[in-house]
């Protein structure tokens, strides 16, 4: 009897079975405890990473080809030009050495020595968020290189996200952009502290700024090492835009972000003792 | 099904790797749904509803969406999609571009309600301005070029 009833209302079975799923794992994805939702992503992502990193090692191979083929068109104008620019370099680096060892010295003093020392885990880019609703990446380093969710991503040019699902080979990062991702930061001139929100259009906007501090536009916005995934001190930004409105408790800042992530090929996850696991996966800080 | 395995790959590889680079103002053609429109060409609606499903997972795995989200919106779609299309005439171009767009369309209002229904704070006016109605025309302008170069292939072959 249920079984005729079955076969004959099969495409309404079918869908409402489909609809009911999607829906449960919507409602799982969003509890904190829970353990389906991300393993099931990670069977997914790794099933499709193989083609994605196939197809990322041939893009880099062909881009290497023609890359050398010009490179040796422009090779000796271009060596000419490094020299000067290693010799101008040199001297830079010999004076920043300088810097930094002061620096190591005054940090010793202030008992501020963990800034910046932990180890990172340096990965390639190899798939980009398939939506125009989110932004995250893929990069071709999983949990068998140490990675897990929580831990901070940086490119040289500053703060990239959050890893927010591990599997063995593969991992996926949520951009700062991200309309989920909150990131604690800190303004370098005024000194006050602010959450970072992503919006749509990958815009960056601080709240529960001071309404009495000093806001100025072109000021650094940085991680202010609250929340404990994001250590202290990385580069997010600068404030593009301030936005003071009479009455309310809070000003807001428009943030320019100091990473074209359009363009992101290689990041740095820090691999330290930052990750913190207990940490709900849609809240950053 | 096994068409359906192979351009699931082709589309991942081309959703990940190729639309970040032909973007417009941040939008990319929904190549996913794009699939599941051709696949509806050969499927019942209860393939194209499981079909839709395993697209959509795939779509959320590499995306930040919470899983389960565009597996709802493309089984949905798949299933109203074959429906749709029984009652069209295959050869007519145009009713079809109005089909994927529309579709397209209805695809991003549905997202931006199950992600509002979510809690996540998308500003609906400016969601529907700059992400749902560019991404449903650039995805019908690469559903009119696919369909066109379909017929091209069926053409060229009738003749050889």
């Amino acid at each position: 009897m249920v079984l005729r009833l079955l076969a004959r209302y099969r495409r309404t079975v079918v869908l409402a079975s489909a609809i009911l799923f999607a829906f449960l794992l919507m409602s799982l994805a969003t509890r904190r405890e829970e353990n389906l939702t991300p393993f099931l992503k990670r069977i997914l992502l790794e099933t499709a990473s193989p083609f994605l990193r196939a197809t990322t090692y041939l893009r880099d191979s062909v881009a290497d080809v023609w890359g050398n083929y010009v490179d040796l068109r422009a090779v000796r104008q271009e060596n000419l030009r490094l020299k000067q620019e290693i010799e101008g370099l040199q001297v830079r680096l010999n004076v920043l050495e300088e810097i930094r060892r002061e620096n190591q010295r005054l940090m010793t003093l202030l008992d501020l020595q963990e800034t910046m020392s932990f180890p990172y885990v340096a990965s390639r880019v190899i798939g980009r968020d398939v939506t125009n609703w989110f932004h995250s990446v893929v990069i071709d380093r999983g949990s068998r290189h140490g990675l897990q969710p929580h831990m901070a991503v940086v490119a040289p040019g500053g703060l990239v996200g959050q890893v927010v699902g591990a599997g063995p080979l593969s991992a996926q990062i949520q951009l700062i952009t991200d309309p989920v991702s909150s990131v604690g930061v800190l303004l370098e001139h005024s000194r006050v502290t602010g959450l970072l929100e992503g919006a749509q259009f990958g815009r960056l906007r601080i709240k529960y700024l001071p309404i009495l501090a000093e806001i100025r536009v072109g000021d650094v916005v940085m991680t202010s090492g609250l929340g404990g995934v994001y250590p202290k001190g990385i580069r997010v930004g600068q404030v593009v835009a301030v936005d003071k409105r009479s009455g309310a408790l809070f000003q807001e800042a428009g943030v320019e972000p100091s990473i074209d992530f359009s363009r992101l090929e290689e990041v740095l996850v820090i691999a330290g003792e930052h990750a913190d696991p207990s940490r709900s996966r849609r809240s950053g800080e | 099904m096994i068409w359906l395995v192979g351009g699931l790959i082709g589309v991942v590889i081309l959703q990940a790797t190729v639309t970040p680079l032909v973007q417009i103002g941040g939008v990319r053609p929904d190549l996913f749904f794009l699939l599941l429109y051709l696949g509806s060409f050969k499927m019942t609606p209860v393939q194209a509803c499981v079909g839709g499903f395993v697209l959509g997972l795939y779509q959320d795995a590499l995306s930040g969406a919470p899983l389960g989200l565009h597996a709802f919106t493309l089984s949905l779609l798949g299933t109203v999609l074959v429906r749709v299309r029984e009652e069209m005439e295959e050869n007519r171009l145009i009713p079809h571009l109005l089909l994927i767009f529309l579709t397209g369309t209805a695809a991003g209002l549905m997202t931006l309600g199950v992600i509002a229904f979510l809690g996540i704070g998308l500003d609906l006016g400016g969601a529907l301005l700059w992400i749902i109605l560019p991404q449903a025309v650039y995805t019908t302008g690469v559903g009119g070029v696919l369909l066109c170069g379909t017929r091209l292939g069926r053409a060229l072959e009738v003749r050889l």
